[in-house]
């Protein structure tokens, strides 16, 4: 399967702006079938998300996150393991943070 | 020296259109869970099994996974496994270091992250690339050697089933299955149709979809 071309199609301007359309209107459709997706095309729509959010990100000026970044696949794997990796990381420390010693509330049958 | 600039105008040229052309093959087949491809003069598609066919191919699994569990001469995974060892090949340890060979990739790929040097991009580029291909040349080493497992045998048999299950021909504006029977499938010498059909219909479904179920824990 060529991932190369997928990615590339994914994150062309044309999938973008459709792909936005379809997430903000919710009744556009990506693909003739509504259900039952294929592999690749489940696999398109994870990299559409992917293109989307890196966009987000470079909208908002993420640090480390450039166009060079974007058009070369091995530095957008790259930013992505670092970002989900951070993101994982600050994911464990708020469930450590967020840990309280108040018991759990028990309920008991009333006899 | 103009005419090495017009063969790499024309190279570039060339390429792009390759390039546009891909694209396009493969926008088509992420249109719908259907995939159309000609050969010769007829037109062929692969599509995903419907629940009818579905429960075809899980009647045909069951058969196939008691026909190998039923010769001596098949083994699992696990056994395989233990068997190599005597041999001297430790594919655990294999198993093991294509996750190393993940770690260090993943340390590359954050300095990778953080760069905006050329140099150092260029280097670490060609270090991340040479460990993927040694990963990924273990990788096919131990599917190699572990081949005959009835886990991958019943793999390849759920993909072959299944090609023969959903490969269909045109006939005038109609799609009718290309076999008649897994038989004449599995008799065809018509290889070009059917590595093509594995091939697309590999595009439409995990091989995950395939495997037999904990099949692995079976041995314990």
């Amino acid at each position: 399967m060529n991932l190369t071309v997928l990615r590339k199609l994914a994150k062309s301007n044309r999938f973008q702006a459709l792909y936005r359309r379809v997430k903000e209107s919710g009744f556009l459709k990506l693909f003739k079938n509504d259900y039952d997706l294929s592999k690749i095309q489940d696999i398109f729509l994870y990299y559409l998300e992917i293109y989307y959010m890196l966009y987000q990100d470079l909208a908002e000026k993420k640090p480390y996150l450039t166009e060079e970044v974007i058009d070369n696949e091995l530095r957008t794997d790259a930013y992505l393991f670092m970002k989900f990796k951070h993101k994982s990381k600050n994911d464990k420390k708020r469930e450590v943070t967020t840990a309280s010693n108040v018991p759990s509330v028990i309920f008991k049958r009333k006899n | 020296m103009e005419e090495k600039n017009k063969t790499e105008l024309i190279k570039t040229g060339l390429d792009a259109i390759k390039q546009i052309e891909e694209e396009m093959k493969l926008e088509n087949i992420v249109k719908d869970n259907k995939i159309e491809f000609k050969m010769g003069d007829e037109i062929y598609r692969v599509r995903k099994p419907d629940f009818i066919e579905l429960q075809e191919l899980d009647i045909q699994r069951r058969k196939k996974y008691t026909q190998l569990i039923s010769d001596d001469s098949y083994l699992f995974r696990e056994e395989w496994i233990k068997k190599y060892i005597k041999k001297g090949i430790d594919i655990e340890s294999k198993e093991k270091k294509v996750k190393t060979f993940q770690y260090e990739i993943e340390v590359f790929l954050i300095k990778l992250a953080k760069t905006a040097e050329p140099k150092t991009i260029v280097e670490l580029t060609k270090t991340i690339e040479k460990l993927r291909n040694e990963q990924f040349e273990l990788s096919i080493e131990i599917t190699d050697l572990l081949s005959y497992s009835i886990e991958n045998q019943l793999m390849i048999f759920m993909v072959s089933y299944s090609t023969y299950l959903v490969l269909e021909l045109k006939k005038q504006d109609k799609w009718v299955r290309f076999h008649k029977s897994y038989e004449e499938f599995e008799k065809s010498d018509n290889t070009p149709l059917i590595s093509k059909a594995f091939y697309f219909v590999n595009y439409l479904k995990y091989n995950e979809d395939y495997n037999e179920p904990n099949s692995s824990k079976k041995t314990s």
